[in-house]
């Protein structure tokens, strides 16, 4: 174990160092680096807005009952429209091809690999990753979250990754996405639909290790509780928070009661007539009944946010993502205490963020694999090449075990390192780069390189490797050829087999972990 | 009686301390049979797929589109006796689940279960997967599968398959399981060259390492056992004659796991999953068209082994069943007992074991959950006996005193 460099400190956090990075670690060192990340905007970088801007998505589709076959490159032109401009793609009465159905998910698909591959505000995209795996939605479940996925994206995670904790959970508590995904939108008295109640204390809030219902049958057992701070729930919390969220739902054209349905906005609405009004008692608090629109679920939010097991489970997995698998208890122990000292502060997770990356545990802890998402914009930002967006791109990185907003379960991603490093995903991860460097080679105007090794080593500097890296792949291209001073052009049939050596190259450990 | 969660805990905390280790040399010797295991992850609902239709319990729990029905076109396939006495009759988009029933190749285990009163997904598959009961400190962390691989020595590459990228919680730990999914999963390396140097890349001993070499290894065997065309790409062999796959991942997945067995005899153990149980709304769309996917998906894979003659035992989980009482958005809810299902050549197929507890408000789990009756371990340790396994059930399930269900198997 050693304390990393700042470039790699850099490339832990966020992707990888391209040069205006460089020049900013040399001027302000990483606590610079990371003082900036967190300052900048949340909307796109000029560059990014630039490059989504100009580029096209294709889509294609054959012809069905009551449309026309299509095929076609299509600008990114749903990313920024309000929900309610989008809402009839989920119109069953209107016939249109499921590629257009989701096509809000798809531009938003593609626009993560660009802004993944060309933001300076790394540390936000790999944040945002982050959240996107802790308060996660699939695409897949139904057509209303690929629709609200853009939205989803921008405003609720994006906008709060460095934002308050307690504002993000009402963000995401009153998300289309999430009221799609976890089936609070049609949860109703009674009995409610318990879905999101559950995951809301489980995965987004107190954590499975404040799960004590092995322990303790009744709210009354478990310690605390009768002094309304009980160490963990139980299910009997479930139940009642699921009550608490009765009647938060939006709006999809629902019947309510005869003459009355909701608007076709899909936008949060609050339907009075579908919640339990009565009283409840949710971790050892009371609620009183008929309380105002929405402060039975508001009050839970409050009581899940600021519970002290909230603080150490968000920053326990903010931990295991961005240090080690096994996070070092103390630091830990010292965010969380961040955490719950700035739980009313606008800047809350930035001040448990910075406290995070700049703690000597940061800066020694092992290297470990790169996800799929950020290998792939490192490879773009080593050869300085941005590939077109594409569906393919999302496939590749579906293969590479990294489903963006496609987990099949509401936990997301595993942020175990065993996941990552199965062989399965290895052998997808070694295919998938194989992919990518056809595809830069194919993009990479004719030149003769005088011999394979200064092909070689020119490609390991790109790559920030030493040379010593570069000689698996230069023996490669050597025994394909079966000569060393051979001259490589970017001919035709050569792009493969240099592309081949280039897999070898980025599949180096130093370049895979980091 | 009603079981009691607390009472069934202390008394196996009490009969847990000689078994932790086990002398493996004293294991049986390695077996032939394969063991395929199927998780249907997010909680099925057992009683929309088989079910008591004229309990006046369930009749009153939930609407007509959540049950099985008692007549009708698509009233529930008969089974003849169920469960002791009572009769269950299954929902007939499984439909070919009751012709492996008929022909006595499918035995059901109803209100089998986990014994630990979580009602969470992660936590009871967590349990499952380790092969434990409790969060206990002092138990293993592995998969159960893993502590079987590893016991028996059935550690050749590639003998251990998981359907799928990546690796189930049941195997975790394992290095020598391979993750895989298709023919290019297997048949992916681009040259000799490229093996050796990528081989030379991971000459260390990371973990990384040791996954890069098991991964570039076990494809490797692999992929110089597939059948290969003309053009030397590989292919899959044609099905034999009357099996038909439904046109679905899990049936794409688990067609090409019987060509894997077709073509390695040494694959001793495969895992495999099926997601999208977890139906919490809008239940009566969703639940015939998976639980046909489920059914044609095993009959097919059964009837396929048993065509190449491949002895095999199928055993299908999954986390727990759900509310006997459907919520108000046309779904169920996280329950407790559930199903669990095995099939296979050497099956005492065509009959139920277990007891069913009934569904009166005082029968049920907490007052709302089908109870468990027989505990998942026990279904899985009577597997390991017939599959010659017997001595490893005390490391694979430790601190559980394990009571076989007797007559599972034929022979």
């Amino acid at each position: 174990m050693a304390v990393s460099s700042d470039v790699n400190l850099v490339a832990r956090a966020g992707i990888r160092a391209g040069s205006a990075d460089r020049e900013r670690l040399g001027k302000d060192g990483w606590a610079g680096w990371v003082a900036a990340q967190l300052q900048m905007p949340t909307g796109d970088s000029p560059a990014v807005s630039a490059a989504i801007a100009k580029a096209v998505l294709p889509i294609q589709y054959e012809a069905g009952d009551g449309y026309v076959a299509r095929k076609e490159d299509r600008a990114f032109i749903l990313l920024r429209k309000p929900l309610n401009e989008l809402w009839h793609l989920v119109d069953w009465d209107t016939k249109m091809a499921w590629e257009e159905r989701i096509r809000p998910a798809s531009e938003l698909l593609a626009a993560t690999v660009l802004r993944a591959t060309l933001s300076d505000a790394q540390l936000r995209e790999t944040v945002t990753d982050f959240w996107r795996d802790h308060f996660a939605v699939n695409r897949d479940a139904v057509e209303d979250v690929a629709v609200a996925l853009p939205t989803y994206d921008q405003d609720v995670l994006r906008i709060h990754a460095f934002g308050n904790f307690r504002e993000m959970l009402e963000a995401v508590a009153t998300s289309t996405a999430m009221l799609a995904y976890l089936n609070n939108a049609s949860s109703k008295a009674s009995p409610a639909n318990e879905n999101y109640a559950r995951e809301l204390l489980e995965l987004h809030t107190l954590g499975a290790p404040a799960y004590l219902n092995a322990t303790f049958d009744r709210w009354r057992e478990v310690p605390g509780a009768l002094e309304g701070k009980p160490q963990g729930y139980i299910d009997q919390d479930v139940y009642e928070a699921a009550r608490a969220f009765t009647g938060w739902t939006y709006g999809g054209g629902q019947y309510v009661s005869d003459g009355v349905a909701l608007p076709k906005t899909g936008e949060f609405t609050y339907t009075e007539q579908w919640h339990d009004p009565y009283q409840k008692r949710v971790l050892g608090v009371e609620f009183d009944p008929h309380t105002a629109p929405m402060a039975d679920g508001r009050k839970v939010l409050d009581l899940v946010a600021f519970h002290p097991a909230t603080a150490h489970y968000v920053c326990w997995r903010l931990c295991r993502r961005f240090v080690a698998d096994a996070p070092p208890a103390d630091l830990v122990k010292s965010a969380a205490q961040i955490f719950a000292d700035s739980a009313g502060a606008k800047d809350q997770l930035a001040r448990v963020m910075e406290h995070i990356l700049l703690s000597p545990e940061f800066a020694m802890a092992d290297a470990r694999l790169q996800r799929p998402l950020f290998l792939f914009a490192s490879l773009q930002r080593s050869a300085g090449v941005v590939l077109p967006p594409s569906q393919e791109n999302v496939w590749m990185l579906n293969g590479m075990g990294q489903s963006l907003y496609g987990w099949p379960s509401p936990a997301g991603h595993p942020l175990a390192t065993a996941y990552w490093q199965s062989p399965g995903l290895l052998v997808r991860r070694w295919r998938g780069m194989g992919d990518i460097w056809t595809r830069i080679m194919a993009r990479e105007p004719d030149k003769d390189w005088a011999n394979i090794p200064g092909f070689a080593q020119h490609w390991a500097k790109a790559m920030g490797l030493d040379d010593r890296h570069a000689v698996s792949s230069a023996e490669l291209l050597a025994k394909e050829y079966g000569e060393t001073e051979r001259r490589i052009s970017f001919v035709e049939n050569e792009r493969w087999t240099t592309a081949q050596a280039l897999t070898v190259l980025s599949a180096s450990p130093s370049y895979q972990t980091v | 009686m009603l079981f009691n969660r607390r009472q069934f805990l202390s008394s196996v905390a009490a009969a847990t301390l000689p078994q932790f280790s086990v002398n493996w040399a004293r294991a049986n010797a390695p077996v032939d049979r394969s063991l395929v295991v199927v998780f249907l992850r997010g909680g099925m609902d057992v009683l929309n797929l088989l079910a008591p239709v004229d309990d006046k319990a369930y009749v009153s729990s939930r609407p007509l589109e959540l049950r099985v029905k008692p007549t009708g076109d698509d009233r529930g396939l008969s089974l003849g006796s169920v469960a002791g006495g009572t009769e269950l009759l299954l929902n007939p988009a499984a439909k070919p689940l009751h012709q492996l029933w008929t022909k006595k190749q499918l035995a059901l285990i109803p209100a089998a279960g986990l014994n630990n009163a979580t009602r969470s997904h992660f936590q009871a598959m967590d349990l499952m997967e380790r092969g434990v009961s409790t969060d206990a400190f002092s138990l293993p962390r592995d998969g159960w599968l893993t502590r079987l691989v590893t016991g028996l020595g059935k550690t050749a590459p590639g003998s251990t398959l998981c359907l799928g990228g990546a690796m189930p919680q049941s195997l975790s730990l394992c290095e020598t399981a391979l993750p895989i999914s298709d023919v290019w999963d297997v048949d992916w390396m681009p040259s000799a060259n490229f093996r050796e140097a990528l081989m030379h890349m991971h000459a260390g001993d990371s973990s990384l390492d040791r996954a890069s070499k098991q991964a570039i290894e076990a494809t490797g065997f692999l992929a110089g056992k597939l059948e290969r065309d003309t053009n030397r790409q590989p292919t899959l062999k044609d099905l034999p004659k009357g099996i038909a796959y439904p046109d679905h991942d899990f049936g794409n997945k688990l067609r090409f796991l019987a060509e894997m067995m077709r073509v390695n005899s040494d694959i001793h153990l495969a895992t495999a999953d099926l997601d999208g149980w977890d139906m919490h709304d809008n239940q009566a769309s969703q639940f015939a068209p998976l639980a046909a996917t489920m059914a044609s998906s095993l009959l097919a894979f059964h009837d396929h082994l048993d065509a190449i003659g491949r002895p095999t035992t199928i055993v299908v989980m999954s986390e727990f069943g759900r509310r006997v009482k459907a919520n108000e958005s046309g779904g169920t809810d996280h329950g407790h007992g559930g199903l669990m299902m095995v099939m296979g050549d050497q099956v005492n197929g065509g009959q139920s074991f277990g007891h069913w507890p009934g569904l009166a408000t005082e029968q049920l789990d907490e007052g709302m959950d089908l109870a468990v009756t027989t505990d998942f371990r026990d279904v899985l340790s009577s597997i390991l006996v017939q599959h010659g396994a017997g001595a490893s059930i005390a490391s694979v399930f430790p601190q559980h005193e394990t009571k076989l269900i007797k007559g599972l198997f034929r022979v």
